[in-house]
């Protein structure tokens, strides 16, 4: 039960308490008459019109939905008008009972169930999960129906990223479409991009894993049902090639749906794919959202996975000729990102997420300085870390923008005075600018302890170096 | 600040309000509960439990009544007259556990069933109908744990299928590719435990993610930008425990927003202070007290959701048997 105020202790009214028994009572009788017709195996009208009673009452009553599917699979496998029909009714029941309960989760599938049988239109349905989601942005099962129609649709990513947008632009703290993006653009990006061979193959491989999933879906979404709707059959003249969708794919999944095939790439592991111009317009985006919205987490989740996006294009060119090329972007996108922190953190000093977000690029940027001093790259690589060393945070300042770095350094030492000599080894293969950075870093995670006290045993293994969100920890302390 | 009638737990008017909610057959939260009474019974039983007052239910005509729940397919509905369906199957099982009655069961037409929903990209649907979810491949590890008959499905595909629902947050979805939520964390987390794959977690990444949760009040969310509720006490603890971050966030602040949530009056616990109190918050708000060694409350273990000492129970009792086999070939 969520967001019921208590009632008052005394007494109890009466007429409240009255009216409570009939409630429960008049339930009661409806459950058993339900039940009792399921259990007799009644598939009339009037069976199932109580049935829907019940569950427009209630959506969550599971069995009852078995009972309408058990009633309707014969009319669908049948298939023609009255499959139609059928359908219809169900998208018709469904729709009242998510008025009733949005979340329930019964009622979801069920509705899955009749959609995947092919009889409606799928156009119908991305419209009305639009609806829903204007009115309940945060829904994920609404979000999670919106995946299963448009990949039934096989609408390209590149529409619902627009989508996304669109929701985000409506509110910058929609978490669920900042998700979706995370999801689309490898997607978007699969197939080629910059992501070199191995990205392109592991795109590929993960993007045919993802057809494959859809058809575990919709298949399951069909269980039950002897066979997916032939093509061709009467009663769906609208939706010709959406029904074929699901049996089509139901075919295509056969072959990847085998047992103990090597992990699909969950979305946070399917960084490398997406093209570093795309991961710009991403960083542009979000920065919006930051100016618009600061104290707002979604966007600032979201600007970690693009940071890890970021590092992956670097850590993929390691030990190739393209290395000193990755490390030098990827220090031009670190030095930019602590610039709009800096900024943030301008208008408003003790702003949490600018600081711990400023606090991780220097980690990040800590990490790239240190792994060409301890000489990990090739040749082609010593020119750049000599200018890193040569000045540490400056020198990533130096190869972004000109303003950046001197803002970074003026905050950073305040920041760092408070504490500073909170014991971070950086290992000693640096230069000064290593020292800095790392009294920055524990400068900026003490500051965060006062400021956000709730997850000082955070902050406190971050600064100790006992926890990596964004910067991997360095070989010498792995080894420890 | 906590209200001043409810510094301490409550212990005795919880389990008052559980015996007396579980008795009370008129009420329309009686008819509206049906289909999930077995759930309804193990949080009440389990709440009992921790507080060490589990003698204040009749054990024998629970578990007659379990038994009547249980379908000719193996496994339970949510009641007598509710469908087979995984959620209740892992529900009677825990019921069973706490009385040490799984012998009640014929443990092999159980994991039979249990088997029959494994799909082959790993997942399980929760019954015959095709709803897949990541609740259910928890559901699925737990239940076959607890009879001790992992081997009946496949787990590695099974472990595989909650990594492909990871995010970018390093949370967990239903299934692959939808948003997280520390609900489904916990099942995915829990899931991964027992399959033996927590190396296929971003630790750092999900515990921050998680700590996150805990807002101003000291309660803890399920999502960002979402309101704190009791429940979520257990879903992200217990994946902070398991994951070995629970220090990661503010005990002593969630402490007090579950006390907060106490009913002095009629006792139970709501899902945020003065809110209307059930079963499965008054379960959640005592099992997150546990988990952060509550003096007074008996220990629950984050992975199984039961007692520590009925889980240390079921593991002792399968060393022995074990060892014996080793020894036979040298005898
Ligand atoms: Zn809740």
């Amino acid at each position: 039960m969520h967001g019921r105020p208590r009632q008052k202790a005394g007494p109890p009214d009466p007429e409240r308490v009255k009216a409570a028994q009939k409630k429960a009572a008049l339930f009661g009788q409806l459950s058993a008459e339900v039940l009792e017709r399921r259990a007799a195996k009644r598939y009339d009208a009037e069976s199932l019109a109580l049935a829907g009673k019940l569950l427009e009452l209630h959506p969550e009553v599971y069995t009852v939905w078995n009972y309408r599917r058990e009633a309707l699979q014969p009319v669908l496998d049948a298939g023609g008008e009255a499959a139609v029909a059928a359908v219809a009714g169900e998208l018709a029941l469904t729709e009242r009972a998510l008025h009733k309960n949005p979340k329930s989760y019964a009622t979801w599938h069920h509705r899955r169930w009749a959609v995947a049988k092919g009889f409606c239109s799928l156009e119908r349905e991305l419209q009305l999960v639009g609806q829903l989601l204007e009115a309940d942005e945060r829904n994920f099962h609404g979000w999670g129906y919106r995946r299963f129609i448009v990949q039934l649709m096989g609408t390209p990513a590149a529409r619902e990223l627009e989508y996304a947008e669109h929701k985000i632009n409506q509110n910058f703290s929609n978490y669920s479409a900042w998700h979706s993006r995370t999801a689309l653009l490898p997607e978007l990006h699969g197939g080629g991009g910059d992501g070199g061979e191995d990205a392109g193959a592991a795109a590929a491989l993960s993007s045919a894993l993802a057809a494959a999933r859809l058809g575990a879906e919709a298949s399951a979404a069909a269980a039950g049902t002897a066979t997916a709707p032939a093509a061709g059959d009467a009663g769906h003249p609208a939706e010709q090639p959406s029904q074929q969708q699901p049996s089509q794919q139901q075919a295509e999944a056969q072959p990847a749906a085998q047992p103990r095939r090597p992990p699909p790439a969950g979305a946070s592991s399917a960084t490398a794919a997406v093209p570093k111009e795309a991961l710009d317009e991403e960083y542009e985006l979000v920065k919006q959202a930051f100016f618009t919205e600061p104290e707002d987490q979604s966007g600032w989740f979201y600007h970690r996975w693009l940071l890890g996006c970021s590092l992956a294009h670097w850590e993929r060119a390691r030990g190739t000729t393209e290395e000193a090329a990755e490390r030098a972007a990827l220090l031009a996108v670190l030095a930019r990102e602590e610039q709009t922190c800096q900024e943030l953190l301008e208008v408003e000093p003790d702003a949490k997420w600018p600081l711990l977000t400023l606090t991780r690029l220097r980690e990040l940027e800590r990490q790239v300085l240190r792994s060409s001093s301890s000489g990990g790259g090739k040749s082609s690589g010593s020119g750049a870390g000599a200018s890193g060393s040569e000045a540490g945070s400056s020198g990533a300042g130096a190869s972004g923008s000109e303003a950046g770095s001197s803002g970074a350094g003026a905050s950073g030492s305040e920041a760092g005075s408070s504490g500073a000599g909170a014991g971070v080894g950086d290992g000693g293969s640096s230069a000064g600018g290593g020292a800095g950075l790392a009294a920055e870093i524990a400068g900026g995670y003490a500051r965060l302890i006062e400021l956000d006290s709730l997850r000082r045993g955070y902050y406190e293994d971050a600064r100790d170096g006992r926890a990596h969100v964004v910067a991997k920890p360095s070989a010498a302390a792995a080894a420890q | 600040m906590v209200h001043p009638a409810r510094q301490e737990l409550l212990a005795e008017q919880h389990a008052r309000y559980i015996v007396e909610f579980s008795q009370n057959k008129d009420s329309f939260e009686y008819f509206a509960t049906e289909h999930f009474r077995l759930s309804g019974v193990y949080w009440g039983l389990t709440a009992l439990h921790l507080l060490g007052r589990q003698a204040a239910l009749d054990g024998a005509e629970i578990v007659a009544w379990v038994l009547r729940c249980q379908r000719p397919c193996g496994g339970f509905g949510g009641s007598e007259r509710h469908d087979a369906h995984l959620l209740y199957t892992l529900s009677a099982l825990q019921i069973l556990a706490l009385y040490d009655e799984l012998d009640c069961v014929d443990v092999d037409t159980v994991a039979r069933y249990v088997a029959s929903l494994q799909q082959p990209d790993g997942s399980f649907w929760g019954d015959e109908w095709g709803e897949t979810d990541t609740r259910f491949s928890y559901c699925a590890l737990s239940a076959l744990w607890l009879l001790d008959r992992l081997h009946a499905v496949d787990v590695p595909a099974a472990a595989a299928y909650v990594a492909a629902c990871k995010n970018f947050d390093g949370g967990f979805g239903c299934t692959p590719g939808n948003e997280s939520h520390a609900g489904q964390v916990f099942t995915c987390v829990a899931a991964l435990d027992i399959a033996g794959r927590l190396d296929l977690i971003d630790r750092d990444l999900l515990c921050w993610w998680l700590c996150e949760r805990q807002t101003r009040s000291g309660g803890l969310n399920g999502r960002p930008e979402k309101l704190q509720d009791v429940c979520y006490s257990w879903w992200c603890l217990s994946a902070l425990s398991i994951l070995g971050r629970l220090h990661w966030i503010d005990q002593a602040a969630l402490t007090d927003f579950i006390l907060d949530c106490q009913d002095e009056d009629g006792g139970g616990i709501s899902d945020r202070p003065e809110d209307q109190v059930d079963v499965y918050h008054t379960f959640f708000g005592i099992a997150g007290l546990s988990l952060m060694g509550r003096p007074g409350l008996a220990p629950i273990d984050p992975t199984f959701a039961l007692p520590v000492e009925v889980v240390d129970r079921l593991r002792e009792r399968r060393r022995e048997p074990v060892a014996a086999a080793a020894e036979a070939p040298v005898a």
